[in-house]
């Protein structure tokens, strides 16, 4: 009886062990999964932490190697418990280093920031991996079992196996939770696994009862993290999304974000959607140029306003001045071609904005909308808040909507269209880097008819200088125009069009509102009697009026590419085909071409973007 | 080879050129199948639990130092011919409107990749230990230390800079120069079959050159093998 529970408790510490790594590597995966919301690019990020996970597991294991089997028993639950302890509060640690990272990027400068929050990061990994490789060390060489039966030499694949568990079990729970939650559910199992195991063989192996406490200790945290959750995701979310994109100064870092409205985070397949509210002292500063570059909130007092999407923590849309890019995107290219395309094909993330834009032309036909996601596409259809953002253009009978990937539909597709649009996410990692490949455009070309065009918002192509003195802006070395004018040369697109939502810089209605708006003490008028003060004052608003428009319309520069197979010789005046629009006007479309874009007769090679050779992102661990 | 750091050596470029061959058809499959996060999440478990498949395959048997040569060979020519075939699996995924040939390939060609690496790596220890005894832990070191660097190479380097064609072309001339270094101790070398060897000299030699196109080529960025086939 004695034998057959000491060969029970052998297995139990096994088991432990097989656990520990398999754990190990799923935090592993969620470390992976939390910087591509911080920073973006899953690829970069899993293949990195990947090799620095199977150097620590290594040189954990090597060191544990050194010790006794006895020893290893007692170690195994320390290792095992600090691991769990490590995994659980492993993104709290992270968080807190980016939201560091932000702070420190100001006083001290990107650089040194930027690499001590990576240095937390990668020691995080190192610290995972190498309580993993202490437990591998365990499994194999366990006291009690013959020398000659154990497989220490088998190792390798015990550790192939139980990543394999860990990486299955991310799989499959990365589609019921987001992170923080898969990490909380998984170190509290094994807690309260290991807190079982002291408890059943602390006189066995002589495990000290204080790993006990410290279990139950554990156990008590991350349960009460786990039964306030949503609280705790939401600290997370509005330090993200209001402190630290929206940065506001050393002392909004330490408060608890409290006072910022509660974000909505849907889960969209794995991937994450969050619908940010911005604060109503910001609506109100921001009021006059709002309204002064858009007609919307005057035709549509009741719009929504102030509500921000992103997709993986990158930035989607804003209700305020959402349409901009939406009626740029949509409405030049037909002005471009000269005529209304009948039968359209979108490829979208899935929330109907350009289908909407798309709806107002009665000229069209059909549109096929190929929709991202499926998860997304029900949100847009049923979503308050997104039905209205879009119109309910789902319920136009011209629109068919296509859950599925544009690179496979357009493999598998055999129609041609007139007009081919696409509006997806910035390409900050490969997976929507592909869709501006020269192997895509190729496919689009194909589907296109004689006369069709294909039009693109192509993020960083609108990004010049900021204003000099004279209002002008210069080319800027960050823009990525070349990239995509030689990967649709290479593509067969001998028609390639580029233009800007720009905006003048001047707007007289909106300056007279901010100046009203800048008033305070140190720029009271009637309190100084001196001339000078009194002029100084006067010009001193006059800046920062000034300032304040370039700064709002720089913001909404963004660029746009329109490209025919054909050559197309003249760009046709501004025609307004539809007689509903808040933003475009024939001023705004002659704006929109006012830059110089360099183009040449053939193309550099070495900046065709391809699923072989993604060019897109570029510089892509220092743009934080 | 009695020289344990040649041996060190060896396991670290073995590592990190496997691992890089693996992930190049990794990304391959990631890119062309909507949702990069199940490829990427699996394949190193996957090539781990492989590799030592390969590696314990053969771990209590004598050693045969013809089969590095074999084994070298195969390796060659793995990922050029893998690579080439990936498409042709691709276009059948496209025709029959699943995605099944695809992945089955991309797990055949990571599969295999991770085999020969670790049935590589039992012939390089066991070359120097003659002896059966279990391989001393610091050539797992390496050998971890050879993927470290291989997946940053790729990470930092090799996919956003050089790509996946030169990457994978690089890869196979690291094999070629492996053969052509193991002509240059051929006296050091218990290789029974000679003439063999000699023709396995010949066909590596028409290889490299083969590689060296490959690589300027892709180099100048119109290697595009997918565009080629589609266009």
């Amino acid at each position: 009886m004695n034998q057959r529970r000491t060969n029970l408790f052998i297995l139990f510490q096994g088991l432990l062990a097989f656990l520990a790594i398999a754990t190990g590597f799923f935090y592993e995966l969620c470390l992976a999964a939390i910087m591509r919301f911080y920073i973006g690019n899953i690829t970069l990020w899993m293949v990195m932490i990947v090799g620095v996970y199977g150097l620590s597991v290594q040189a954990g294991s090597f060191w544990e190697a050194r010790f006794a089997p006895q020893e290893r028993v007692r170690h195994l639950v320390r290792n095992c418990l600090v691991l769990h302890l490590t995994g659980a509060v492993s993104l709290t640690i992270l968080h807190l280093s980016y939201a560091g990272h932000a702070l420190l990027a100001r006083y001290w400068g990107i650089t040194p920031a930027i690499i001590i929050f990576y240095s937390v990061v990668f020691f995080l990994v190192a610290d995972i991996g190498s309580l993993s490789g202490k437990a591998l060390a365990f499994l194999g060489s366990e006291p009690g079992v013959d020398p000659a039966k154990r497989w220490e030499d088998f190792q390798g694949l015990l550790l192939g196996l139980s990543g394999l568990i860990g990486a299955l079990l991310f799989l499959k729970l990365s589609k019921i939770g987001d992170v923080w939650w898969m990490v909380l559910i998984l170190a509290c199992i094994n807690i309260f696994i290991i807190f079982v195991f002291i408890l059943l063989g602390y006189k066995t192996v002589r495990i000290s009862l204080g790993y006990g406490s410290l279990a139950l200790i554990g156990l008590l945290i991350t349960a009460a993290g786990l039964f306030r959750f949503q609280d705790m995701r939401q600290l997370y979310l509005k330090d993200f999304y209001h402190n630290i994109l929206v940065y506001k100064g050393p002392a909004d870092f330490l408060s608890a974000a409290r006072h910022y409205p509660r974000i909505e985070r849907f889960l969209v397949g794995r991937d994450n959607l969050d619908l940010v509210k911005v604060p109503e002292w910001i609506l109100e500063e921001e009021e006059p140029v709002v309204r002064a570059y858009t007609q919307k909130f005057t035709r549509q007092p009741d719009f929504p306003r102030g509500y921000m999407l992103y997709f993986n923590g990158r930035f989607i849309l804003r209700s305020d001045f959402e349409e901009i890019p939406n009626e740029y995107l949509t409405h030049i290219p037909v002005v471009l071609n000269g005529k209304v395309p009948r039968r359209v094909l979108l490829f979208d993330l899935g929330a109907g904005l350009v289908t909407r834009e798309l709806t107002k032309h009665p000229g069209i036909e059909q549109i096929i909308q190929v929709s991202f996601s499926p998860s997304l596409t029900r949100l847009a259809q049923n979503h308050p808040l997104l039905r209205y953002l879009n119109g309910a253009a789902f319920q136009d009978p011209r629109v068919q909507v296509v859950v599925g990937d544009a690179f496979v539909y357009l493999d598998q597709d055999r129609h041609y269209y007139d007009a081919i649009y696409m509006d997806m996410p910035v390409p900050a990692s490969y997976r929507f880097s592909r869709l501006y490949s020269s192997e895509f455009f190729r496919r689009v070309r194909a589907h296109l008819t004689q006369d069709g065009y294909f039009a693109f918002q192509a993020p960083g192509s609108g990004h010049f200088m900021y204003f000099d003195d004279q209002g002008r802006q210069g080319w800027s070395s960050k823009n990525k125009w070349p990239v995509y004018y030689d990967t649709l040369q290479d593509a067969g697109f001998h028609t390639v069009i580029p233009y800007v939502s720009a905006f003048e810089i001047y707007h007289k209605q909106a300056a007279k509102d901010l100046y009203e708006l800048t008033e305070s003490p140190e720029f009271d008028l009637d309190a100084n009697e001196d001339i000078v003060e009194i002029l100084a004052a006067e010009k001193m608003r006059s800046m920062i009026v000034q300032d304040s428009l370039r700064k709002y319309v720089y913001a909404l520069q963004e660029g746009f590419i329109f490209a025919k197979a054909a050559r197309k010789e003249k760009t046709p005046g501004y025609r307004d085909w539809v007689g509903d629009l808040f933003v475009l006007n024939p001023q705004r479309f002659e704006a929109a071409f006012q830059f110089d874009y360099p183009q040449r007769a053939g193309f550099v090679s070495r900046r065709i973007n391809t699923l072989l050779r993604p060019y897109l992102p570029g510089r892509i661990l220092w743009d934080l | 080879m009695k020289n344990i750091r040649l041996v060190y050596f060896l396991t670290f470029l073995l590592a990190a050129c496997g691992l890089i061959e693996a992930l190049v058809f990794v990304h391959l499959s990631a890119v062309l199948n909507t949702d990069l996060l199940p490829s990427y999440v699996i394949f190193f478990p996957w090539f781990i639990l492989v590799f030592e498949f390969g590696r314990t395959f053969r771990i209590r048997g004598a050693v045969q130092p013809d089969w590095i040569l074999a084994v070298l060979n195969a390796e060659t020519w793995l990922i050029p011919a893998a690579l080439l075939s990936y498409f042709l699996f691709y276009f059948l995924s496209i025709r029959f409107f699943s995605s099944v040939f695809i992945h089955l390939f991309i797990l055949v060609a990571v599969s295999g990749i991770a085999f020969v690496r670790g049935y590589e790596l039992d012939l390089i220890t066991r070359w120097e230990y003659v002896d059966p005894a279990p391989v001393p832990r610091r050539i797992f070191f390496y050998f971890y230390l050879g993927l470290f660097s291989g997946a940053w190479l790729f990470a930092l380097f090799l996919l956003p800079l050089v790509g996946l064609t030169v990457s994978a072309f690089l890869s196979g001339a690291v094999n070629a120069a492996g053969i052509l270094g193991l002509f240059g101790v051929r006296d050091q070398v218990p290789v029974s079959r000679q003439n063999q060897f000699y023709l396995y000299l010949y066909f590596h030699l028409i290889l490299s050159a083969l590689l060296g196109w490959g690589a300027i080529f892709a180099a100048r960025g119109n290697f595009i093998l997918l565009n080629f086939i589609t266009g």
